[in-house]
C-alpha cells in the first residue's frame, strides 16, 4: 500500500468521522422517524400503548385523507397562511421602507420595529390571550368588544385573531429581513432613478420591488412553511376551537396523537403535512424561479 | 401581595353569602329525597363481580420490606395540594407500614399524557395510586392496568354504607366498582341576589327549572337590572347534567354501564328541547355565551361581578375562588347566592338527578404489597374525618355522610351555606344509569363534539342542526374508538 | 429666489415632521402590546379587571415580578431553558462545523450524497417525526429529562449548509500551505478555518439560540414536571393560573422575553446577520 493510498484512506476515515455526529443524529431523529411515521399509518392504534395494534394496510390512509375533516383542516390551514403571509410581508416591507432613511434617531425606531424578535410564540400568545380577554383585556375594551365572549371564542374571528397575533410576533423578523434587503440594493440604481425624476411610489413599484423579489420569495416560502407549522399560538389562544374554527392540520395531529390517543390517525396526517410542505416548497421554488429577478444578474 | 390584603375583604364575601337563606328550601326538598334513596343503597351494591378476583388484603402488612413505599399521581395545586399533603402526613403518623410519595401532574390532561406514556414503558413507571378525572374512566378500564377498587372492598369486607350513593354509582361499570370517589364537585347556579331583587325576583327562590331560568332572565333584562339574564358557559358537562336531570342517558347501553356504548342517545327529544332552550336564551339576548376553555373559563363568574350577567352555572369547586374574588372592593355590591342546578322543562323530572365532577382514586396493577398499600391509603383518604378536612381545605364535597357531623366541617358550612348545595343535590340523586353519568372510551371526543355544538349555537346555528352534528361527530368517534380497543 | 428657498425649506420641514409622525405612529402600534403587558404586570389584580382600563401604573407593584419568579416557578423554567438552549447551540455548532469541514476539505466516497441528505432534512418538518421521536425518547427512558429536550436537536441542516457555503470561500492555496507546514486537519480547522469564519459561526449560533429558546411543541410533549419544563411551556402553565393572578401572568411573560430582549440589544448586528443569512445567500 502506497503512502498516498494510506493518506487517502485516512482522509476518508476522518471525513466519515466528522460527518458521523450530524448524520447519526439525522438518522435517528429525522430519517428513521419519518419512515416510522409512514409505517404507523398502516396500523389502527389502540387507545393505550400497552395494548396490541391492528394492521389495516392503506385503509387508514384512505379513510383519513378522504374524510371531510381532513379537507376542512386543510382549508383552515390555507386560510391561516393566506391571512398571515401576505399581511406579514406587506407590514414588514412598509416598516422597512419607512425606516430606510437617514434622519436623527432612526436607530431607535429600527430597534423598536425589530423588537418583537425578542418575543417567542408563547410570550406573544400569552400576552395577547389576556389582552384579548373579553372581561379584562385592554384590546377587547378598546375595540368595543367588552363583555360577551370575545374574539377568540367567536367562530368567525378566532382564526383571524390568531393570525393577527402571529403577524405581530413576526413583525420583527420580517422587518429585519426586509431592511437588510433594502440596504443590499445597489444604491446607484436608486440614485439614477431619482435623477431621472421617478417619483417615490413609482420608484418603489418599478425598481425596488423587482429588485426585492428574491427576498420576497424567500419570505413567502418561510412564511408558508411557518404557517403550516404554527402550533403554539393555536394551543395557547384557542386550542383549535371554537367549534373547530381554528383547527389547523398541525393542531389536529397533536390532538389525535396526544389527547385522543390515536397515533395511527395522527401519523397519516403527519405524512400528509410532510407531503404538502414538500410539494409547496418545490412548486413555489420553480414558480418563483422563473419570475424573480436576481439583483446580481 | 400579602395575606393581610385579603383578610378583611374575605369577611365581606362570607357575610354576603350568609345573608341569603337561598338554600334552605331546596335543601329540605333534597334531603327528603335523600333519605329515601339512602335506605335502598345497601341492596344496590353488587358483590358478584367484585368477589371474583382475589385482592391481596394484608400484603403490605405482611411484606418483609417495610415500610412499603408507594407513589400517588395527583393533579392538585395550591390549597388543594397543601390539604392533600396534610392528609398524607396524617396517614404517615397513623401507621408505620406504608409511605406515600405524592407526585403532582398539574392537570388531568397532563396526568392522562403521563400515564399513557408510562404504560408503554411497562408497569415500573406507573404510580400505585392514581387520581384520574371522572369522565376518562372507560379509557382507564380499557387499559387493563388498574385493579377494581371493588375487589379490595370485597376482600376487606369493607362497608360502603356511609359513602354518598350517587358518587359510588359513577364509578360502577358493569356492576364493578372501579374507583373510590375522592375530590368531588357538582355544578350549581351562582347568582347575584341584589340584581334579582332589582328585577323584582325573590332572591331566596332562584329558578329551579330551565323554563324558570328563562323567565327570570327575561325579567332581569326587561327591568334593566342587567344587560343579560345570565352567562351560559358552553361546557359539555352542563348539557350532560341537564340530560341526567331529565333522567335521560347520553349514550346507549344504559350510558355505557351495561355494555360498551356504541352510539349516543343525547339527540332525543330531551336533547332537542335543551338545545332549543340554549339557543333561544342566546338568540333572544337573555344570555351571553362565555368560553369553556382558556382564560375565558372565568368570564361567566367575572360577569356576575361586573353586573353584566348576574346568573351562571358552574362547578361548585369554583366557590372558594369566587369568594376570594368577590372580596375585592369593586365587587362590594354583589351578594352571592348559590342554588341547585335547574332541571330541564317546567318541573324537575321524577327520577332525575346529577352526576359528579372531579376525580376518583384508582389502584394500579402492581405487586401485591403495593396494591394493598394503595388500598390502605385510599381507605384513609376517604374516611369521614379526612373527607371533612379535605372538604374544608379545598371546597370539594365530602364523599362520606358521616363527614357532616365533623365539627370543623359543620362550622365552615354554617358560615358559608353555599357549600351545602352541591352536597345536597348529589346526596338526593337517585342511583340509576341516567344519573350515573355516561362512560365511553371516546369521552374526550364526545365532550368535544358537544362543546363544539354549543359553540355553534352561540354562532346562530339552528338547534336541531347543531345537535345532529354533535351526534354524528360523537358517533364516529365512538365507532373509531371501539374499532381500536 | 429667497422666497422659493424658504418655501423649499418649509416643505422639507413639513416632510420631516410627517415622516416622524408616521415613524412614531408605527412604533406605537408595534410597541402597544408590549407596553400594556408591562403596565398590567405592574397593576394590582383589581386594577387590571377595572373598567375603563388603567393605562399607566400610578403605584407600580414591582414585587409581582418576584412573585412570578418564585411562585410561578419561573426561575426554574428560565434555568431549564438556559441549560437546554446552551447545550443545543453548542452541539449544533460543533456538529455543523465538523460536518461542513468534512464536506469542503476532505474527500471520501458518497460525499455529495451525504451532503444532499443533510440538506434534505430541511424538508422534513419536526411535526412529521413527532410521534416516533416521542416513542424513541420514551423507549430510551429519557422522557422528562434534559437529554430528551436536547438530543433531537444536536444537528442542523441549516448550520451545515451555511458553514459549507462559508468554508467554500476559503482559498485552497491557504489549505495547501498549511498542509505543507505540517498542520493536520483538526488543527487547521480549529486554528484557522473556524476563527476566520467566526462571524458566520456567531450569526448561526444566535439563530440557533433563538430557535432553541423558542421551541414549543417538542418540550410540551416530552416534559411532565416543572423540574425540566422550559420557559415557553412554563408560560403555558402560568396562563392557566387563577384569574385573581393575571398580573403574575403578565409579569411572567415579561420575564420570559427578557433574556432574548437583552441578547437582541447586545448582539443586534450578529442577530440580524443570523436571521438574514439564509435569505441574503439564497
Amino acid at each position: 500500500m502506497s503512502a498516498k493510498t494510506l493518506r487517502r484512506l485516512r482522509e476518508g476515515a476522518l471525513g466519515y468521522l466528522l460527518v458521523l455526529p450530524a448524520l447519526g443524529a439525522f438518522g435517528l431523529f429525522v430519517f428513521y422517524p419519518l419512515v416510522k411515521t409512514a409505517y404507523l399509518g398502516f396500523f389502527l392504534a389502540p387507545p393505550t400503548p400497552n395494548l396490541p395494534s391492528h394492521y389495516v394496510g392503506f385503509h387508514q390512509y384512505g379513510q383519513v385523507l378522504g374524510s371531510s375533516e381532513f379537507v376542512s383542516d386543510l382549508g383552515r390551514t390555507a386560510f391561516f397562511v393566506l391571512l398571515t403571509v401576505p399581511t406579514g410581508i406587506v407590514v414588514g416591507l412598509l416598516l422597512a421602507n419607512l425606516a430606510h432613511t437617514k434622519v436623527p434617531g432612526i436607530r431607535a425606531f429600527r430597534t423598536i420595529y425589530s423588537s418583537t424578535v425578542a418575543t417567542s410564540t408563547a410570550v406573544a400568545s400569552v400576552a395577547f390571550l389576556t389582552l384579548l380577554n373579553p372581561q379584562i383585556g385592554v384590546l377587547s375594551y378598546l375595540f368595543g368588544k367588552a363583555g360577551g365572549n370575545g374574539v377568540l371564542a367567536n367562530p368567525h374571528w378566532a382564526l383571524p385573531a390568531v393570525a393577527m397575533v402571529t403577524v405581530w410576533q413576526n413583525i420583527g423578523f420580517t422587518f429585519i429581513l426586509m431592511s437588510a434587503a433594502l440596504q443590499s440594493l445597489p444604491q446607484e440604481v436608486l440614485e439614477a432613478a431619482k435623477v431621472d425624476g421617478a417619483s417615490g411610489s413609482v420608484r418603489f413599484r418599478q425598481i425596488v420591488l423587482p429588485l426585492l423579489s428574491p427576498i420576497l420569495f424567500f419570505a413567502a416560502v418561510i412564511g408558508v412553511i411557518g404557517g403550516f407549522q404554527s402550533f403554539g399560538q393555536i394551543d395557547l389562544l384557542t386550542q383549535g376551537g371554537p367549534n373547530h374554527a381554528s383547527l389547523v392540520l398541525i393542531y389536529d395531529i397533536y390532538q389525535q396523537a396526544f389527547q385522543f390517543n390515536n397515533p395511527g390517525y395522527a401519523a397519516v396526517l403527519s405524512i400528509a403535512l410532510f407531503g404538502i410542505l414538500l410539494v409547496l416548497t418545490f412548486v413555489q421554488f420553480f414558480f418563483f424561479q422563473r419570475r424573480v429577478s436576481y439583483a446580481s444578474d | 401581595m400579602g395575606d393581610d390584603d385579603r383578610e378583611p375583604l374575605s369577611a365581606v364575601g362570607i357575610s354576603a353569602l350568609t345573608d341569603g337563606p337561598a338554600f334552605t328550601r331546596r335543601d329540605l326538598l333534597r334531603s327528603a329525597a335523600a333519605v329515601g334513596v339512602g335506605a335502598g343503597v345497601g341492596l344496590l351494591l353488587p358483590g358478584v363481580a367484585e368477589a371474583k378476583s382475589k385482592f391481596p388484603i394484608g400484603a403490605a402488612t405482611r411484606s418483609k420490606s417495610k415500610p412499603v413505599s408507594i407513589t400517588m399521581w395527583h393533579s392538585m395545586t395550591e390549597a388543594n395540594l397543601q390539604t392533600l399533603q396534610k392528609l398524607t402526613d396524617q396517614f404517615h403518623r397513623s401507621q408505620k407500614n406504608v409511605r406515600v410519595n405524592l407526585v403532582g401532574q398539574n392537570s388531568y390532561t397532563d396526568t392522562l399524557t403521563a400515564y399513557t406514556t408510562a404504560l408503554s414503558a411497562g408497569t415500573s413507571k406507573l404510580p400505585d395510586v392514581l387520581q384520574w378525572e371522572t369522565s376518562l374512566i372507560q379509557l382507564l378500564i380499557d387499559s387493563q392496568s388498574v385493579v377494581p377498587v371493588g375487589s379490595a372492598v370485597a376482600a376487606d369486607h369493607y362497608s360502603l354504607g356511609d359513602y354518598v350513593p350517587s358518587m359510588l354509582n359513577y364509578f360502577r361499570v358493569n356492576g364493578t366498582l372501579w374507583a373510590m370517589p375522592f375530590n368531588i364537585s357538582s355544578q350549581v347556579l351562582y347568582y347575584d341576589q341584589n340584581v334579582l331583587v332589582k328585577a323584582g325576583l325573590d332572591p331566596t327562590k332562584p329558578p329551579t327549572t330551565l323554563n324558570g331560568l328563562r323567565t327570570a332572565a327575561k325579567k332581569i333584562v326587561s327591568s334593566g337590572a342587567a344587560k343579560y339574564g345570565m352567562s351560559l358557559k358552553g361546557a359539555p358537562a352542563t348539557f350532560e347534567l341537564f340530560m341526567s336531570l331529565g333522567n335521560k342517558t347520553v349514550v346507549n347501553h344504559s350510558n355505557g354501564r351495561k355494555g360498551r356504548a356504541t352510539a349516543v342517545t343525547f339527540d332525543d327529544a330531551l336533547g332537542r328541547s335543551i338545545f332549543s332552550w340554549w339557543s333561544g336564551m342566546l338568540n333572544d339576548k337573555l344570555a351571553q355565551e362565555t368560553a369553556p376553555t382558556g382564560t375565558g373559563v372565568y368570564d361567566n363568574l367575572l360577569a356576575i361581578g361586573s353586573g353584566i350577567a348576574p346568573m351562571t352555572l358552574d362547578t361548585s369547586a369554583a366557590l372558594g375562588t369566587i369568594l376570594v374574588v368577590l372580596t375585592q372592593k369593586q365587587y362590594a355590591n354583589v351578594k352571592l347566592g348559590v342554588g341547585p342546578i335547574p332541571s330541564p322543562g317546567s318541573k324537575p323530572a321524577k327520577s332525575g338527578g346529577v352526576f359528579i365532577g372531579g376525580a376518583g382514586l384508582y389502584i394500579v396493577k402492581k405487586s401485591a404489597a403495593h396494591q394493598d398499600a394503595a388500598w390502605q391509603f385510599i381507605k384513609f383518604l376517604t374516611s369521614p374525618d379526612q373527607q371533612a378536612t379535605w372538604a374544608v381545605g379545598t371546597g370539594y364535597v365530602p364523599v362520606r355522610k358521616a363527614s357532616l357531623s365533623n365539627p370543623t366541617l359543620s362550622k365552615a358550612w354554617n358560615s358559608v351555606p353555599g357549600y351545602r348545595v352541591p352536597y345536597q343535590q348529589l346526596l338526593s340523586s337517585p342511583v340509576n344509569p341516567a344519573c350515573a353519568g355516561y362512560v365511553s372510551g371516546a369521552a374526550n371526543q364526545i365532550d368535544t363534539a358537544i362543546q363544539n355544538a354549543l359553540a355553534a349555537l352561540a354562532n346562530g346555528t339552528p338547534a336541531k342542526q347543531a345537535l345532529n352534528e354533535a351526534a354524528s361527530a360523537a358517533n364516529s368517534a365512538i365507532r373509531s374508538y371501539n374499532q381500536r380497543v | 429666489m429667497p422666497a422659493t428657498e424658504a418655501s423649499a425649506r418649509r416643505t422639507r420641514h413639513l416632510r420631516l415632521v410627517v415622516r416622524y409622525a408616521v415613524l412614531i405612529g408605527a412604533a406605537a402600534i408595534v410597541l402597544f402590546p408590549i407596553y400594556i403587558t408591562i403596565v398590567d404586570a405592574l397593576l394590582t389584580p383589581q386594577q387590571i379587571t377595572h373598567r375603563p382600563p388603567t393605562l399607566f401604573p400610578t403605584d407600580p407593584q414591582w414585587n409581582t415580578f418576584v412573585t412570578a419568579f418564585r411562585q410561578g416557578s419561573l426561575g426554574i423554567y428560565l434555568r431549564n431553558s438556559a441549560i437546554v438552549t446552551f447545550a443545543v447551540v453548542a452541539l449544533e455548532v460543533t456538529t455543523s462545523v465538523l460536518a461542513a469541514y468534512a464536506f469542503v476539505f476532505l474527500k471520501f466516497p458518497a460525499r455529495k450524497i451525504l451532503f444532499f441528505a443533510c440538506l434534505a432534512t430541511l424538508m422534513v418538518p419536526g411535526e412529521a417525526t413527532l410521534i416516533p421521536n416521542y416513542q424513541t425518547i420514551n423507549g430510551l427512558g429519557l422522557l422528562n429529562t434534559f437529554p430528551s429536550l436536547i438530543l433531537p436537536f444536536v444537528a442542523s441542516g441549516i448550520g451545515i449548509f451555511l458553514f459549507r457555503q462559508a468554508f467554500l470561500g476559503f482559498p485552497p492555496e491557504l489549505r495547501d500551505a498549511a498542509q505543507l507546514d505540517g498542520c493536520g486537519h483538526l488543527k487547521f480547522l480549529f486554528r484557522i478555518v473556524a476563527p476566520i469564519n467566526r462571524s458566520v459561526i456567531a450569526a448561526f449560533a444566535l439563530f440557533a439560540f433563538l430557535s432553541a429558546w423558542n421551541q414549543y411543541l417538542w418540550p410540551l410533549v416530552v416534559t411532565q414536571t416543572d423540574s425540566v419544563r422550559t420557559v415557553q411551556i412554563g408560560l403555558r402553565q402560568l396562563s392557566g393560573a387563577n384569574f385573581s393572578q393575571f398580573n403574575v401572568v403578565f409579569a411572567g411573560t415579561i420575564l420570559a422575553a427578557l433574556p432574548i430582549a437583552i441578547l437582541l440589544l447586545l448582539f443586534q448586528r450578529q442577530l440580524v446577520a443570523g436571521l438574514t443569512a439564509g435569505a441574503v445567500k439564497g
